[in-house]
């Protein structure tokens, strides 16, 4: 065990004196959460007075659903609350509540896109409110409007801010062209990303011209089902329960994200030790010393777990200075080691990508800006096309942002982290396995 | 204290070691003197078990294996490749190896400061070692093996690229280092080194370990006989009387006895105005063995 403190103790202090490592660590995740949450903060309205009292179940429990659920508690005029369907069903019967929406499996593929045929929402409401029901309809109508427009609005807000930072980039000498060229790339492709979706608002406002105006009656933006009260239990329970919280400041959304930006790139930089070790011949004077290739894996493993563990405190204590409200310490502590071991796993396999530290270095960018893409760390999941969402699977950083937020502001139980936190560790240690076993063959 | 038999290594059709068998005994210390690519370090690494031999067995102190912890404890062994921390400081260095190989508390800050003053790198411990010159880092980079006072050193070339002041430096320590019973595996392709620092010397050329002996033995067995070039002061009248090769007032000739000889043609008449010995070395040993020169 003393070896094993040993060396990592070495690794975190070659790690803490590498400046530009730790401003990846640190300082860029932390602008990229304070610039995603301003922007998403331009976007959410100030809690008001509530009045019609509203039950919603959540069976998709997709991205896109949970984006629907926060613009109906953002309407003023409603007071969302979420239960089973069978309970909301029966508090709309007793007259405790107005309305129950029930989102279906499958919604949020399609919300929000006009051409798609969504899945109709199944709208249950108190006979003798059918006044407010009918306003209800409208503004379910309204949040649809907002998923459109989340869909679609956003490029042209952020691309100028996008742009800025790639002229930012270019001109700081101080930054090594191969990581200059990697975080140009990055932002190209998210400008590129935010194009298309430009060109699609501008081909979809020429086409929509003269056809639908406004969000009136066409049942093309949402298709509701009404349902009587006696009916409404539906069986096809998604795997959450839906969800509890709701995020309560721009930075619950946007400091997860940025969290992970942070662990990837300590994740990078652990794994570009490994390599250096490699050639420097210090790998060699370890494998030479009295110790055991386990205690250099463990050490090298520790190091990097401990700094993940960092990073994560101290971006999350920077985010509950700027107002995150976390929602369970313990579930985010459970996250947090998961995800920890997890990345201690990529950063095994990670390491053994290339001979030299400027392949793994370049690799390894390359893996965390495709699992930051693909696993919503640039641009939120919700906003993403479907096959984009279905890679997202691939991406420890999804699973790690997932439970994350699951402790900060979804709610989670306990037993709903076992599927991230499961993810994480179970991928975690298949890489690390795979990883340690390239390096001892390559070593050999 | 290592004993090696039929060691054998092959990196695809390349033989790099060739059924090398050596015995180096406590307190001896032993050369290891070959060119380029001889099989030197390849030989090192299988003696400690970083290399797996194809073939061939190795005992350290009594033990099989040479990768065990307990054996390695005893292993101080300063790589060819200088291998060190460049971002940490020297200091850190030496006191990162050192705890690898158990040294702590108070044992491990005196033999901190003892590795420094070895290295001549007092007055810059707290500097980086990538910022260190060549031999600076070399002289670390066999600090850091001698450092938890192994009872056997393993050094691999440890002087290239070191001034002759460091180098004096490092032989007397290791003769210092000797004297106390430390037992040495020193690989080098000078055979001054080899000369002045080893008990006995193995010679190896592509894989193959020629001969091990004293260095005084292998000349014996293999080196040419003394070779005498003089100047005369004015032509001897019959140059048949003289040994060897004469050339107006030069002449050169070789003998096992070159004082004597030198004394008898004095004795006999003949006036030199100069006169050179050349003694043989190992230098003439290789040369004999192997039909080429050590520095080609
Ligand atoms: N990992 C390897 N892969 C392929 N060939 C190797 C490897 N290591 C050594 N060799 C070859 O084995 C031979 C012996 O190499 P070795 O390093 O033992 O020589 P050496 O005597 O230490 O030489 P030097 O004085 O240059 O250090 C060389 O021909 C070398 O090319
Ligand atoms: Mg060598």
């Amino acid at each position: 065990m003393g070896a094993i403190v040993t060396l990592a103790v070495k690794d975190l202090r070659i790690m803490s004196r590498d400046l530009l490592g730790m401003f990846f660590i640190f300082v860029f995740p932390l602008v990229m959460g304070l610039l995603f949450g301003t922007i998403q903060a331009s976007f959410s309205d100030q809690p008001q007075e509530k009045s019609i009292s509203v039950a919603v179940t959540d069976n998709d429990a997709s991205d896109m659903s949970r984006l629907f659920v926060e613009q109906l508690i953002k309407l003023e005029s409603l007071s969302i609350q979420q239960f089973p369907v069978e309970q909301a069903a029966d508090q709309v019967r007793k007259g405790k509540l107005t309305a129950f929406i029930e989102i279906p499996k499958g919604f949020g593929e399609t919300a929000g896109l006009i051409w798609g045929k969504a899945p109709a929402l199944r709208l249950g409401v108190d006979p003798a409110r059918a006044a407010e029901g009918a306003m209800l309809e409208g503004m379910i109508m309204q949040a649809m409007g907002v998923l459109i427009q989340k869909r679609f609005m956003n490029p042209a807000d952020m691309r100028p801010q996008i742009n800025r930072m790639i002229e930012e980039t270019a001109s700081d000498t101080d930054m090594p062209p191969v990581q200059r060229t990697i975080v140009q790339g990055l932002l190209r492709s998210v400008d590129g990303f935010l194009a298309t979706m430009e060109e699609q608002v501008d081909a979809l406002s020429k086409a929509g011209d003269g056809q639908t105006s406004g969000f009136g009656p066409s049942m093309e933006i949402a298709r509701i089902e009404k349902v009587s009260l006696e009916s409404a239990a539906g069986n096809d329970r998604g795997p959450f329960a839906g969800i509890r919280g709701r995020p309560r400041s721009p930075w619950d959304i946007s400091f997860p994200s940025a969290i992970m930006w942070g662990v990837m790139a300590c994740v990078a930089g652990f794994a570009v030790t490994v390599a250096k070790e490699r050639t420097a011949g210090t790998f060699f004077r370890l494998k030479i010393a009295p110790i055991t290739r386990t205690h250099v894996l463990a050490g090298k493993a520790l190091a990097c777990f401990v700094s993940v563990l960092a990073v994560v405190a101290i971006m999350m204590g920077l985010g509950l200075i700027i107002g995150i409200q976390l929602t369970s310490p313990g579930l985010l502590i459970l996250a947090t080691v998961c995800t920890a071991l997890g990345m201690v796993g990529l950063m095994m396999l990670m390491s053994v990508i290339g001979r030299t530290e400027q392949s793994v270095s370049g690799a390894g960018w390359a893996i965390i800006v495709f699992m930051c893409m693909f696993g919503g760390g640039m641009v939120p999941l919700a906003f993403m096309p479907a096959f984009m969402k279905n890679m997202s699977h691939f991406s420890l950083v999804k699973w790690g942002i997932l439970s994350l937020e699951g402790a900060i502001w979804r709610g989670f139980e306990l037993s709903e982290m076992l599927l991230p936190c499961g993810v994480l560790i179970g991928a975690g240690a298949v890489c690390f396995v795979i990883g340690a076993r390239i390096l001892a063959r390559v070593d050999d | 204290m290592i004993h090696a038999e039929h060691l054998r290594k092959s990196y695809g059709t390349l033989v790099a070691v060739d059924d090398v068998s050596l015995d180096i005994k406590r307190g001896e210390t032993f050369g290891l003197l070959g060119p380029n690519g001889a099989g030197k370090s390849t030989t090192i690494h299988m003696l400690v078990g970083a290399i797996r031999p194809d073939s061939g067995s190795v005992t350290v102190n009594g033990a099989s294996d040479p990768s065990r912890p307990e054996v390695r404890r005893g292993l101080g062994i300063a790589p060819q490749r200088v291998a060190l921390y460049e971002d940490l400081t020297g200091q850190e260095n030496l006191a990162f190896f050192g705890r690898l190989y158990g040294v702590t508390g108070k044992r491990l800050t005196e033999r901190v400061e003892w590795a420094l003053d070895f290295a001549g790198l007092k007055d810059r411990r707290h500097s980086r070692a990538k910022t260190y010159s060549g031999g600076m880092q070399r002289r670390l980079n066999l600090a850091c093996a001698l450092l938890p006072s192994p009872p056997i050193l393993l050094c691999d070339e440890p002087t290239a690229g070191v001034d002759p002041q460091s180098r004096n430096h490092i032989f007397e320590i290791i003769e210092r280092l000797k004297q106390d019973g430390l037992t040495v595996l020193y690989t080098t392709h000078y055979m001054e080194e080899a000369q002045r620092l080893c008990d006995r010397v193995a010679i190896m050329d592509r894989g193959k370990l020629l001969d091990c002996d004293t260095v005084p033995n292998l000349i014996a067995r293999h080196g040419r006989r003394p070779v005498v070039t003089a100047e005369l002061e004015r032509p001897v009248n019959d140059p048949s009387t003289l040994p060897g090769q004469v050339e107006g007032t030069s002449l050169r000739f070789e003998t096992e006895k070159p004082v004597e000889e030198l004394m008898r043609l004095t004795r006999a008449g003949v006036v030199f105005k100069t006169f050179h010995v050349d003694q043989p070395d190992l230098e003439s040993v290789f040369l004999t063995l192997t039909g080429r020169s050590l520095r080609d």
